[in-house]
């Protein structure tokens, strides 16, 4: 499959696993961090039960992803939507387990478990510390983004080569981050590195931030292939259209496909 | 007679649960461990471990075994009692701040998943599939129940069947699940973890329809807050089912109703009090009635013992607490 035929795959899969008539009526879909299906199936590639393993880790990220939209107090204007957000979230969490359940892989609900548990405890501290510049900020942001990844990495034994992985997690991350606040979007991200980081008040700054960091992860990244590192997802890969549709899909079709 | 009196003999485990649940929901970040204790100390019947314990002596005893099971229940529970609060807007929980009132949504939200994941943590100590996928199963039609809960706020169109089926999901499969469980880790016959799975199923069902009653008939200092909460908020529990067949109140909820933001205590005050004074609450304790008596009939199917004696204790007590 192309990583285009994956995504869409695993995204079809993902939305009608968390299909709730009820939570659709009145919920949006839930975003997925499309990098880290491509991340994770690059991993679980081949392996028993592949499909169960991409889909259960986006569950628990769709799920914790979607508790940090929950407000720091409920706006009176959408209640409901907001109640929903809560269950929304508990439901997608229960799905894992259940799925995991059926196929009697308790060892992997453990993994997603642990996940959790060290991802809770990075956000709380992440959320309520003060940054004095970005990197300082993205050091512990990569731990967040990083947590499931890992755990993946652990079930399929190839933490040890996990490095290029994770920096590549975090070069497409920012790029979505990048793109979003190009279009003009201020998501709980935006929000975050605004409120936490004493260098980045407004837009401008962010961007600025981003696109150096985006930098030097990429040069990170060369410098990983230069030495010898398997080159596992090609950094060029653009999933978020950081250039033009036209050239992503170009890309996509000429050379990228695995 | 005080509910742990009825089960007296199985103290001394309970205290090693506890001490587990403390254990467990440690935290190396401070935030989320002060919350998690907080949550802990809030305390609560622990009904769920008294349960899996009291099920678990139908077998083969283990107290390392029940105490995971235990200590799981009791900390799925204290999750969605801390996601409930955030839905609910409660400040107060037992007399006592919630998470939400100390800190705010988002700590909250996050003790709520981290206990979870303690939860599931301490469950996969137990190599039963069938254990997790009945644990699994639960837990959706936890979450489920909540989402049907929010879905038929404010709806007088519902009937008994609505109702029954959404505290089924809400309350009793959670307990019936903790017999269940209790049951599978002592490694009883099926037979009699089926009929501690009903005596669960039936007791959960009479516990949460006496909890809809006090609503209406406990006062607010015993309540921890305004009496008819449930209505205020537009939940139509049993006993408003039964005042519905009342043309007064009916008329007079439909207009309370008409304007969902105009819904306030004092609005409701005298509809709530009408309701507390008709005979929609014996009516809806004759329901609870009934699955007490279902309950017993279960019990009757079980061996003679002390955990047989307890768990017709906890009925008695059940079918008569006030709060």
């Amino acid at each position: 499959m192309t990583y285009t035929e994956t995504i869409k795959y695993y995204t079809n899969l993902i939305h009608q696993t968390i299909q709730q008539s009820f939570l659709s009526k009145h919920l949006n879909s839930p975003e997925l961090d499309i990098h880290k299906i491509v991340a994770i199936d690059n991993l679980v590639k081949d392996k028993p039960n592949q499909d169960e393993l991409v889909r259960t880790t986006m569950l628990v990220q769709i799920a914790l992803n979607t508790h940090d939209q929950i407000n720091v107090h409920f706006n009176e204007e959408n209640v409901m939507e907001q109640q929903l957000t809560v269950l929304a979230g508990d439901y997608y969490s229960g799905i894992y387990y259940h799925l995991l359940a059926n196929i009697e892989n308790i060892s992997f609900i453990r993994l997603l478990a642990d996940g959790i548990n060290e991802m809770t405890q990075a956000k709380m501290t992440f959320y309520y510390s003060k940054y004095r510049d970005f990197n300082h900020f993205m050091s512990d942001y990569k731990e967040i983004e990083c947590v499931l990844i890992d755990k993946v990495a652990q079930y399929v034994n190839k933490s040890d080569d996990n490095h290029y992985l994770n920096k590549w997690i975090i070069l497409k991350r920012l790029e979505f981050e990048l793109v979003s606040l190009q279009k003009g979007n201020n998501n709980f991200f935006h929000r975050l590195a605004k409120e936490n980081i004493a260098t980045i008040q407004d837009n401008q700054q962010l961007a600025k931030a981003l696109k150096e960091y985006i930098k030097k992860v990429s040069h990170e990244l060369d410098t990983l292939t230069v030495n010898n590192e398997q080159v596992i997802i090609p950094k060029e890969i653009d999933l978020y259209q950081l250039r033009s549709e036209n050239t992503w899909n170009l890309v996509l079709e000429e050379g990228l496909s695995q | 007679m005080k509910l742990a009196k009825t089960y007296a003999f199985i103290k001394k485990d309970l205290s090693v649960i506890e001490d587990a649940l403390e254990k467990t929901v440690h935290a190396d970040q401070p935030v989320l461990h002060e919350a998690s204790i907080q949550l802990l100390k809030a305390g609560g019947k622990r009904l769920r471990p008294v349960f899996v314990v009291l099920a678990s002596k139908f077998g083969e005893y283990n107290l390392d075994h029940i105490k995971n099971v235990a200590s799981s229940l009791e900390l799925i529970h204290m999750a969605s009692l801390v996601h409930d609060d955030v839905i609910d807007d409660s400040n107060m929980r037992r007399g006592k701040p919630t998470v939400k009132a100390n800190w705010d949504n988002q700590v909250a939200m996050l003790t709520g998943d981290y206990i979870f994941a303690k939860a599931l943590q301490q469950f996969t100590d137990i190599n039963k599939p069938r254990a997790h996928q009945i644990l699994a199963k639960t837990m959706m039609e936890l979450t489920v129940g909540e989402i049907e809960q929010i879905k038929d706020k404010y709806n007088l169109q519902q009937n008994l069947r609505t109702y029954l089926r959404r505290i089924k999901r809400k309350t009793a499969l959670l307990i019936s699940s903790s017999c269940q469980l209790g049951a599978i880790v002592a490694n009883t016959d099926k037979h009699t973890e089926k009929v501690l799975f009903r005596y669960g199923y039936y007791m959960g069902m009479s516990y949460q329809i006496i909890d809809d009653i006090l609503d209406f008939t406990a006062s607010e200092k015993e309540l921890g807050k305004p009496a008819g909460s449930d209505l205020i908020q537009g939940n139509i529990t049993l006993p408003v089912l039964y005042a519905l067949e009342n043309d007064y109140i009916k008329k007079d909820l439909e207009k309370a109703f008409e304007n969902k933001h105009e819904v306030t205590p004092e609005r409701m005050r005298p509809i709530i009090e009408q309701i507390a004074n008709s005979d929609a609450i014996s009516q809806a304790r004759t329901v609870s009635d009934l699955y007490l008596r279902k309950a017993y009939d279960s019990l009757e199917l079980l061996p003679a013992n002390q955990a047989k004696d307890a768990l017709a204790r906890i009925a008695n007590y059940i079918g008569n607490r006030k709060l």
